[in-house]
């Protein structure tokens, strides 16, 4: 905090200028999109579920089914419920839930579903929370 | 370890203070990009909230430059600047988050990639902008370094200098959920020892820990003494700490009045620590 000499005057270097430049334009393009998207009507958020059988797998006796959720609303949702079950002909159905933490507007995330051989799992929500 | 290159100011077009400030950038906001609440964070903020504190880092980031002395001896080349430490901040943060599979085209959408990126670009700015005019090689050349700052009264820049280094500690911790567990399980008598221990903390960095030579002046003002320069900084401190409560969604206008107590003078231990080393550094 002490007082300093005068310093000497100096022109940016060319590098100095096209960074700032660059920085610049990726500023004004990423306020630019987030201040479209403060005015964009937000949906609420809507919750979808595909049961992706064909790419799932198994092992020994237990069947690995992938599960994708998506949120095709525009809000974010969070602690997203899901129960998966797989009805078998013998004994009780297998009833799982997965929580997932949070899904933007237009997020989709996988999770898998481990049930019997030769059963095919549904699938619903549960519910969700609004952050 | 074998002896550094000469080094030529200005002769390598400035590529080692942006090459810095590219380090900086990720040391200083590498434990926020590998912290998951802020992923969810930047999920459910409003744009608004967001381009507001972006609004507020710029400041910060300008401040910081101010304080460590921009490179060229003009003002107008602040800007300049200013603009390389934000656009390196972005970079940093859009790579890493991409790079380490945060964000992931096809799964994650823009809207949310977008305000992650500007979210965890604030500290990267924050970071660039110190490592850029603080860190500079103890050989080089100070005498082309212009520290506008210098012109303020000492009041002022103990002020402008807090606000710099609690702000920056504060991102640190606000976004965690660790801040509002640990208000919640603390005992009520743990509250005025944080106030103390805070304030204590504070005097020995500033005062007795030997940090940097304080320059003449360094007691004049209304902050002059060492006490109410202690005090009055804290109060800041937790006037940020506060500001990033609110910010963050740890508390709101609804919050019972003793909870939002509890939770500033939890955080304003981190702010304290930040403004003091904020302070320190200004110093130096």
């Amino acid at each position: 905090m002490s007082p300093s000499s005068k310093p000497r005057s100096e022109k940016p270097s060319d590098l100095s200028r096209i960074v700032a430049l660059v920085s610049g334009i990726v500023i004004a393009v990423l306020v630019g999109y987030l201040t479209l998207e403060a005015f964009r009507d937000g949906s609420p958020a809507v919750i979808a579920l595909e049961i992706a059988a064909g790419e799932g797998w198994s092992e020994g006796e237990s069947a690995y089914v992938p599960v994708d959720v998506r949120n095709s609303g525009g809000r974010t949702a969070a602690e997203i419920e899901v129960e998966t079950r797989f009805e078998t002909p013998d004994s009780e159905p297998v009833v799982k839930r997965t929580v997932i933490d949070f899904l933007a507007g237009g997020e989709r995330r996988r999770f898998y579903a481990v049930g019997p051989v030769g059963t095919r799992p549904s699938a619903r929500v549960i519910g969700f929370q609004e952050p | 370890m074998t002896p550094g290159k000469p080094r030529n100011a200005g002769g390598n077009g400035d590529l080692d203070p942006i090459l810095r400030a590219c380090a900086g950038a990720l040391l200083g906001a590498l434990p926020l990009l590998y912290t998951m609440e802020m992923w969810w964070y930047a999920r459910i903020v409003s744009e608004p909230i967001l381009l507001g504190m972006m609004a507020v880092a710029g400041g910060v980031v300008v401040l910081s430059i101010l304080f460590g002395g921009f490179r060229r001896g003009r003002v107008t080349h602040l800007g300049i600047d200013t603009l390389i430490c934000f656009g390196i901040g972005i970079a940093a943060s859009a790579v890493t988050l991409v790079v380490v599979g945060r964000i992931h085209p096809g799964v994650v959408p823009l809207s949310a990639a977008a305000r992650m990126v500007a979210l965890e670009a604030i500290p990267c700015a924050i970071g660039a902008a110190l490592a850029m005019t603080q860190f500079r090689p103890r050989d080089g050349d100070t005498k082309n370094i212009d520290r506008r700052i210098d012109r303020l009264s000492q009041d002022r820049q103990k002020v402008l200098a807090t606000l710099v280094g609690a702000v920056f500690f504060a991102f640190n911790v606000a976004p965690t959920d660790e801040l509002r567990m640990m208000t919640i399980e603390a005992e009520p008598e743990h509250f005025p020892l944080i106030v103390l221990f805070s304030l204590a903390v504070s005097y020995i960095i500033v005062f007795e820990a030997d940090f940097a030579e304080r320059p003449k002046g360094y007691t004049t003002g209304a902050l002059g003494r060492p006490m109410t320069e202690t005090m009055v900084t804290y109060l800041l401190s937790l006037g940020i700490s506060y500001a990033f409560l609110v910010g963050f969604g740890h508390v709101s206008p609804e919050t019972p009045i003793p909870a939002q107590i509890a939770a500033t003078v939890m955080m304003g231990y981190v702010t304290t620590i930040g403004g003091s080393a904020g302070r320190v550094l200004v110093a130096g």
